[in-house]
Parts: structure tokens; sequence; C-alpha cells
């Protein structure tokens, strides 16, 4: 259980993983923010009684910036959360395949919702929507975050669905030679 | 295809992906999606109509996704998940396990009970019940060994210590179930105060019944310690004793909410290993890396879970099963016994956050249904994914332990010493099922 420990590491293209690494990067600096924001409007609100104005917006809009950008580091060490108990038990030919399906699933699971995101984010951003408050803050920057970490995810999907593949081959050949 | 159908079909497809090893976030994502656009394919008739089911399904997903992330009281995940990192980078998780060791030197058993409360202590403050058995691990199993404690004692303890994060407060799990059936997750934390400590008690009351039998398994170390290393040891703990009282106290005395006190309390554990020099660049980037990676994957499941909630609502599932138990004129404690022995075999086999997210749609309502508490219901269920992670075959905890020591300790021997507080955990549950008082006495006098 826990981070499903399939056979098969995915480095990937050089651009991608720098791509991820920076992700990663901004979602940390995200939670950082976040505490910093809740933190600051607890120290205002017992010495001035006076919060920070939008506090909230601003700390709903960074969630999405440090949950989803992170999604494709995690996914290129496979460490999201699976049962691989089952697997275990069956014989190795099984396992580059059950990784595939998982690929497969993951990558076609994600496109709707990257393509939903992407629509949100051209709506936001073309119709210059925001929410109510005393800045006014546009609505375009989580979404752009919501997008952009689920197009990497998809990406890097897509990549493993490569991998995958052809390690199935490389496993069907390496038992021929056995 | 009637909606009930497709549910059930849906949900035993999810249930195979599961035990196939596809990520939990992707199988429950897929099964929503798919099901959804399947419901609104056969919403006009008896002929699937494929084009009109994409614009509802494209907006129930994507929205459903993007609006549970864009929340501000699930920020405290993140937050309890970086404080309980930086707190063990900066050395303040493992001064309690110190000043427990030091205290109980002379104890029979005394190093195992040390490390119970250094979990317990752990717990409190991370939240998490596989990050305190790996990381309590390293640190207390060594130890042991190094005073001649059998294998068995020292694994086992601290599998079974770990189990402690998913219910001394924060928890991660109460936080998720708190948010999924709109409870208050300061009354969930303070619920799991008084199971947590019956259950710390439980397994010293175990430590101390095995090392009377068995005293070889537990010898006393001759080392001295005077009084003066014993008040040190105990003061160099107390930025952990702190924390804690500032999570509990803060919440219970209407000082500030959950998430705010994980703000503080995350503020505070940086800022105590900044100027300890006890954290440094590198620890800190490392803590915030694992935060933000840990968080990010228990928020694809919730997500995932989200949309299939929000497709077990659409196609009224929930109310079949309600209905079920109606048709039958199952009685209140059956359908508990039955919701109790599901978690129960589900916790032998699959991820806890799993299980609990899979299930809540469906038995939530029973619950309700019944006029049960469902604060209380949350401590039922937490205490059960609990038992769930030493009982085998799979009891996660018991695989990191014995990743984290090696094959000197083999999966069997360390599930053999776990059975020994099994029993007591059971009897901790039932007192907690019997009992609800045990759980709602701090909820319930909040100030």
């Amino acid at each position: 259980m826990s981070g499903s420990s399939n056979s098969v590491s995915a480095s990937g293209p050089r651009m991608l993983v720098l791509v991820e690494k920076i992700s990663l990067i901004i979602a940390s600096v995200a939670i950082l923010a976040i505490c910093a924001i809740i933190f600051s409007g607890v120290l205002t609100r017992a010495i001035f009684n006076w919060s920070l104005p939008d506090a909230e917006i601003m700390v709903r809009e960074l969630m999405i910036a440090a949950m989803i950008l992170p999604l494709a580091y995690v996914t290129a060490n496979r460490a999201h959360i699976a049962v691989d108990v089952f697997v275990n038990l069956m014989p190795n030919w099984v396992k580059p395949w059950v990784d595939f399906l998982g690929s497969v699933i993951g990558f076609l699971v994600l496109l709707p919702i990257a393509y939903g995101g992407w629509k949100a984010f051209n709506t936001a951003w073309w119709d210059g929507n925001y929410f109510y408050g005393e800045f006014d803050l546009p609505e375009w920057p989580g979404k752009l975050a919501f997008c952009f970490g689920y197009i990497v995810f998809v990406v890097r999907l897509a990549w493993l669905v490569f991998i995958d593949f052809k390690s199935l081959f490389r496993s069907e050949d390496s038992e021929i030679k056995q | 295809m009637d909606p009930t159908t497709i549910g059930m079909v849906g949900f035993a497809v999810a249930l195979i992906l599961i035990a196939l090893r596809v990520p939990i976030g992707f199988a429950l994502a897929g099964l929503a999606i798919v099901c959804t656009y399947l419901f609104f394919g056969f919403k006009y008739g008896d002929e699937f109509q494929a084009a009109k089911a994409i614009r509802p399904t494209m907006s129930l997903i994507s929205s459903n996704v993007f609006e549970f992330l864009h929340s501000y009281p699930l920020s405290m995940v993140p937050l309890f998940i970086g404080l309980g990192h930086i707190a063990y980078h900066a050395g303040i998780t493992t001064e309690i396990y110190y000043a427990g060791r030091v205290w109980l030197a002379k104890v029979p058993g005394g190093l195992a009970m040390a490390s119970v409360m250094g979990c317990g202590g752990f717990s409190a403050i991370t939240g998490s019940s596989v990050a305190c058995a790996a990381a309590m691990g390293r640190i207390c199993i060594p130890e042991m060994l190094r005073y001649k404690y059998s294998m068995r004692l020292a694994t086992s303890t601290v599998a079974v210590g770990g189990t402690l994060g998913s219910l001394i407060p924060p928890s991660v799990l109460f936080i998720l179930y708190g948010l999924f059936t709109e409870q208050s997750v300061n009354k969930l934390f303070l619920a799991g105060v008084l199971p947590g400590i019956l259950s710390l008690l439980g397994m010293l009351l175990v430590i101390f019944l095995w090392t009377r039998k068995n005293p070889q398994d537990a010898p006393i170390p001759e080392e001295d310690i005077s009084n003066r290393e014993r008040w040190m040891a105990l003061g160099r703990a107390w930025p952990a004793i702190l924390l804690f009282a500032v999570i509990i106290g803060g919440i219970y005395g209407g000082i500030f909410t959950a998430t705010e006190a994980a703000a503080v309390c995350m503020s505070f554990a940086i800022g105590y290993g900044v100027l300890s020099r006890k954290l440094k660049w590198n620890k800190f980037v490392e803590a915030m890396r694992d935060t933000a990676l840990q968080s990010a994957s228990i928020f694809f499941i919730a997500a995932g879970a989200k949309m299939f909630v929000a497709f077990v609502s659409l196609t009224g599932l929930t109310r079949e099963v309600v209905g079920l138990t109606e048709y039958y004129q199952m009685a209140d404690w059956s359908i508990l016994l039955t919701i109790v022995v599901l978690y129960l075999i589900m916790g032998m086999f699959l991820d806890p956050l799993g299980i609990m997210l899979l299930t809540l749609p469906f038995v939530v309502p029973l619950v309700e249904g019944m006029g049960l508490d469902l604060i209380w219901f949350g401590v039922v269920v937490v205490k059960l994914l609990e038992i769930g992670l030493i009982t085998p075959p799979v009891g996660l905890n018991v695989f990191i332990i014995n990743s984290v020591v090696g094959p000197e300790a083999p999966v069997h021997k360390i599930f053999r010493g776990v059975i020994n507080f099994l029993a007591v955990d059971v009897l901790v549950f039932a007192l907690i099922l019997l009992f609800p008082v045990i759980s709602l006495l701090l909820p319930y006098s909040q100030w």
C-alpha cells in the first residue's frame, strides 16, 4: 500500500522535469504563504482587532497552487496512493500490464478535467471575473494554476503511458530470452 | 440503464481497479466521470444520447474538483502536515521520546513505554500515523535493540504506537471526515482526545503485562540517571508540550479555529527551529517539499472522492442503501455491526483514506437515519481505520516498520507482536462504541 511502487521509474524529458521541479517549488512557497497569511490574521486580530482584507480569498487561491502544482512530480515518482497487496501476489509478467493500465486510466481521466480547467481559465480571463471583496482580486490566477497544473499532469501521464507501453515489450523480450 | 445499476456497476469496477494497483484517486475520478456521463446519457430516455451528456458531465467534474480545492478550511491539511515535517526536522517531536526514555528508564519495559508515549506526542503534532511510524521507527527501534529488547517487542511497539496519529488531534483523517460529512473539525479534534489517551493507556498496559510475563524481552538498563538529567530532558520537550497545548487549548478555549491553530503552530515550529539553529536550510527545503508532495497526493484522492460523492448523490444510490435496510427491517445495532465488520475487512486490505472516502457517502446517511451522533461516529470510523493499520495481511504500519528496520524484522514477526496489542485495541474500540460519552465529553463541554 501507500505510494504505488511500480517497477519502472520515469525521469522523462528535461524540460518536463524542470517544469515539475519549478511547480513543486511554487507549491511549497504557496503553503508558506498560506501559513503566513493566516498567522498574520491571528496576530493582527489579537493585537489591533483588525483582520487582513480578503485573506480568505487569497488562501483559497493559494490552495489551488499548493495542491495541484505538485501532482505531476508526485506522478513522476509514482507516489500516488495505491494498493499493491493483490498485485504482489500475481506473477511478474502481470505487473507491467497493471502499470500500463494505471497510466492509461489516469491519462484518460485527467483529459476532461484539464480541458474543463482550460475552459474555466479562458472564461475568467476574457470576462475579467473577480472576487467580491476589498481588493476585487481577479479569478484568473487560481484558474491558471489549476489549468497549468493539470496540463503538466496530463503531459507527465502521457509520458508514463509511453514508458509503460515500452516496458511491456521489454518484459516480454526478457521472458523469451529466459 | 437506471441510475442505481450504473452506480452499483461503477462501484464494483472502482474496487477492481483499486485492487489492480490503479492509484485510488484515478479509480475514484474515473468511476465518477464515466458513470456521470452514462447517467446523463440515459437521462433523457432509453436511448443513450452521447452528445447531450458531454456538457453536464464536463461542468460537474471540473467545477467539483476546483470548488473542492478552492477552500479555506481545507488549508489546515497542508499546514498540519507541514507542522509535522518541520517539527521533526527541528527535533521537537523527538524530545518527547527522549524525555519519556529518561523518566521511564528504570521501569520494566520503560523504553517501549517511552516509544509509545513518543509516538503519542509525535501524533499530537503531525497528525499522520504513517509518518509517525516511519519517523519514530528510525529513532526508537535502534535504541530498544541497543538495550537488548526483543525484536518482536521493539518493532510491534512502534507499529502500534504509530496508529495514534489518526486519533490524537490533529488528524488528517478527522479533517477530511469533517469536511465530507459537514461536521465541525474542531469538535472532531476534541472528540479524539480521550479515545486517543485511552488507546495510549491500553498500549502501555500491554507493554507492562508483556514485560512482566517475559522479562527477558525488556531488560532494565543499568545506566544511572540523575534527577537533574530527568528534569532537563523534560525541559527540552517544552516546544512539543506547548504545541499540543496551543492546538487543543486554543480550540477548546475557542481562541482560534483548527485552521488558525495549524498556522500558528507551523509558524512557531519554523521560528523555534530557526532560532534554536536546529532547522537547517536544506532540512527546511526538504520538509516543505515533502509537505507539498504528501498534501497533493492526499488531495488528489479527496478530489476524486468529491467527484464520486457528487455522482452518488446524482444516482440516488444512497437512498437505495437506506431503503434496503428499511426493507429488511434491520435493527440499528445490526446495521452498525455490519458497518464495523465492513470497515475491519476493508481495513485489512485498503488504504485508510481510500476506505473512508469511498464508504462515507453510503454509511453516513445510514448513521444519520439511526439518529446517531456523527462526531462520535467519526471517532468510531477513525479508530476502525487505525486498527486496520496493524491488522494482517496488509497492516500498513507493519510494512513501514519492516522497511525501516530491514530483513532482521520480518513482517510475520512484527505481526506476531502486534497481535498482543490488537486485543486491547479491540477492547478500547468496544468502549468507544458502547460509551459515546468518551468521545463526546470534550466537544460538547467546549467553552
